[in-house]
């Protein structure tokens, strides 16, 4: 068996990666050697990431120090073999744009060539409402379709997008989807197959003596309304947590806290669960991360710059090293 | 952690595997690897019945002993596996009908963690690939239910349009359906199915387990999509002939021991030849289907008492055979 790698255009600029774990799976020296973290998430952790400069107001491009740096699970990588004092390969199949589900066929395309030697998985958590279109290489967002994002976040680019979407078929399915985010039973569904998906990553990885590492990078569910498009609101970050509770993943980990380990600011206490993101870690202590927060070059682009990608690995080095 | 089991009403009588598997994976007193895992939809559902709204006997619904109720493949399976080994083994079925993949992969991720210790059989009677769960409402979406036959029986909707139309899958379903006269559509489908079969054989194979995969329906289900501005499902020998450039049988062709994994999967005739269950009994005019029965004309063409003992004698022969290999 030999790990693939897409021929798909849109793929071109991820088979590097791709290309490494293959190299890393068949290398008969060192087939043993347990030094391979693989990486997972959407724009927040993608090496390929760049600043989309047709959605940004700043009245010119941004200047390259604003959108190139090293991405989170590098500078984990680095932590790691100053203390370790040996090399480490980091596969990073973080894919903008991408959801929970994208994110677990990405772990089961390398899993079964490369278990031997993967010694941590790393998923920076993402909006648990993406899918991929059933047919097709494409990345649905329902988030996309709310009441600001065509003027607040892509302005000028709604009818690109809303053309695509009708092509695509998912417009009506969006809008059906977003109407339902208001159901407790809809979210609690959602949640329950997302959380499922990672629990079945972690236990494989502990039976595996591989390292799990989860943090939720982004909220699981977008926010903002859908009210044009006959929605309400989003479930609120309260809301999420008082769901959570009834979920299996919940009631598992209450009854298992060895498996907060796992699972990065993931934090028991009032009453419940409580889920603290990389956005509200910034807005409650006024940490300026995020590359929007350049004030000479102005843009609305709410992804980790490279004090960000820096913070995120802390975190996740924080927490390993605190539960190790 | 503990296996979870759904309160949800369309789950009711499903939760019994669940509540067996819980059992399994809670007993302390016995760790013997001795379970039988099975997946599939209505051909491998312990629970299926006839839908009498669907068939046309002109006599009334069908009487109990063509309706459903007998045992069901993995059960046999079972049976043959216990006899040869002297050794009791427990069956869960979570065959589901209606379901596709997914729904199949969605409960081998629940059970897997909790049960993997004592899993000795996976068992995996292969449905169709279009197949698919709304993404956030308990439902199997099903192409096939827009192809134009459905169409025309149901007064220009097809089946289940109202649901669909409530849960915005219609225009959905429509344009998969129209984009599957596109060969790189076809084949991303199934690639994406057989990579996650692949997957779950070597999670099976490295747990000292056996793995069996047999696609007891065609992956695409046929029928033709015109009315709805689609043109025909991919046929058997297109699909075949799309097969030929995937990873998993590139694979295969490379290592021809995992042949042993799946039930009428032969490579020859400068390809791939996948022998279904269906045609099966087309070419060897064998009495299977709950259609076959002329004395209650119907035209159910699920397997019946007979057709179910015939999966599972074609999976047994298949695991003894390759068993020492």
């Amino acid at each position: 068996m030999t790990i693939e790698i897409s021929k798909e255009p849109e793929d071109l600029r991820y088979v590097g990666e791709y290309r490494l774990a293959r190299q890393l799976s068949n290398d008969k020296k060192d087939k043993n050697l347990k030094n391979v973290i693989v990486a997972l998430g959407d724009s927040f952790t993608d090496p390929t990431f760049k600043v989309d400069l047709s959605w940004i107001k700043s009245e010119g491009p941004p200047p390259p120090h604003i959108c190139n740096w090293k991405m989170w699970p590098e500078v984990f990588k680095d932590l790691l073999e100053e203390r370790d004092n040996h090399e480490y390969h980091v596969v990073n199949l973080g894919r903008q744009g991408s959801g929970i589900d994208y994110a677990f066929e990405c772990f089961t395309k390398v899993w079964p060539y490369l278990k031997n030697r993967i010694k941590f998985v790393l998923w920076g958590g993402t909006d648990f409402n993406r899918f991929e279109h059933h047919s097709i290489p494409y990345l649905v967002s329902p988030d996309t379709r709310r009441d600001d994002f065509f003027d607040v976040v892509a302005p000028g680019h709604g009818e690109e997008f809303y053309r695509q979407y009708d092509d695509l078929g998912v417009t009506q399915y969006m809008d059906a989807i977003n109407r339902m985010l208001h159901h407790e039973h809809a979210v609690k569904r959602i949640m329950t197959k997302k959380l499922r998906l990672i629990t079945f990553v972690e236990d494989l990885c502990t039976s595996n003596s591989t390292e799990f590492l989860y943090y939720p990078l982004i909220e699981p569910f977008g926010g903002g309304s859908f009210y044009k498009t006959g929605g309400r609101s989003s479930p609120t970050l309260k809301t999420t947590q008082k769901y959570l509770q009834d979920i299996p993943f919940t009631l598992n980990i209450k009854n298992n806290k060895k498996r907060l380990k796992h699972y990065v600011n993931l934090y028991m206490k009032f009453s419940g669960v409580f889920w603290t993101s990389w956005s509200s870690k910034i807005v409650i202590e006024g940490q300026k991360l995020r590359i929007c927060d350049d004030k000479e070059w102005k843009n609305t682009d709410g992804h980790p710059d490279k004090h960000g990608q820096i913070d995120i690995a802390n975190q996740v080095w924080n927490h390993y090293i605190t539960h190790e | 952690m503990s296996l979870e089991i759904s309160d949800h009403p369309s789950d009711k009588r499903y939760v019994e595997q669940f509540r067996l598997a819980r059992q399994l994976a809670n007993d302390k007193k016995d760790s013997s690897k001795n379970v039988i895992i099975a997946f599939g939809c209505s051909f491998t559902d312990p629970y299926f019945r006839v839908d009498y709204s669907w068939t046309t006997s002109k006599r009334g619904p069908l009487p109990p002993h063509l309706s459903g109720g007998w045992k069901m493949w993995p059960e046999i399976f079972k049976d043959m596996l216990e006899e040869r080994d002297k050794s009791q083994y427990h069956v869960l079925n979570f065959g589901r009908s209606g379901s596709g993949f997914g729904h199949g992969f969605e409960s081998f991720l629940k059970v897997w963690p909790y049960l993997k210790h004592r899993i000795k059989f996976v068992l995996w009677g292969g449905t169709d690939f279009n197949r698919f769960e709304h993404h956030c409402y308990r439902m199997h979406v099903n192409l096939n239910n827009r192809r134009d036959i459905a169409i025309e029986r149901t007064n220009g909707k097809g089946t289940d349009y109202e649901r669909y139309m409530e849960y915005g899958v219609i225009d959905y379903i429509d344009n998969i359906n129209r984009s599957l006269a596109d060969p790189r559509v076809v084949q991303w489908i199934m690639m994406k199915r057989l990579r996650l079969m692949t997957f779950i054989e070597d999670l099976s194979t490295s747990n000292g387990g056996e793995f069996l995969y047999y696609p007891l329906i065609e992956p695409f289900g046929g029928g033709s999509f015109y009315k709805t501005g689609g043109s025909t499902s991919p046929s058997w020998k297109i699909i075949q002939k799309y097969l030929q450039d995937l990873p998993f049988i590139l694979d295969l062709k490379n290592d021809k021991k995992r042949l042993k994994h799946y039930v009428n999967l032969s490579i020859d005739f400068s390809g791939t030849f996948w022998t279904s269950w269906s045609s099966e009994t087309l070419f060897t005019g064998k009495k299977l289907k709950i259609l076959d029965n002329k004395e209650w004309p119907n035209d159910d063409g699920h397997p019946d008492k007979y057709g179910q003992e015939d999966i599972a004698n074609q999976f047994w022969k298949h695991y003894v055979a390759h068993e020492k290999k």
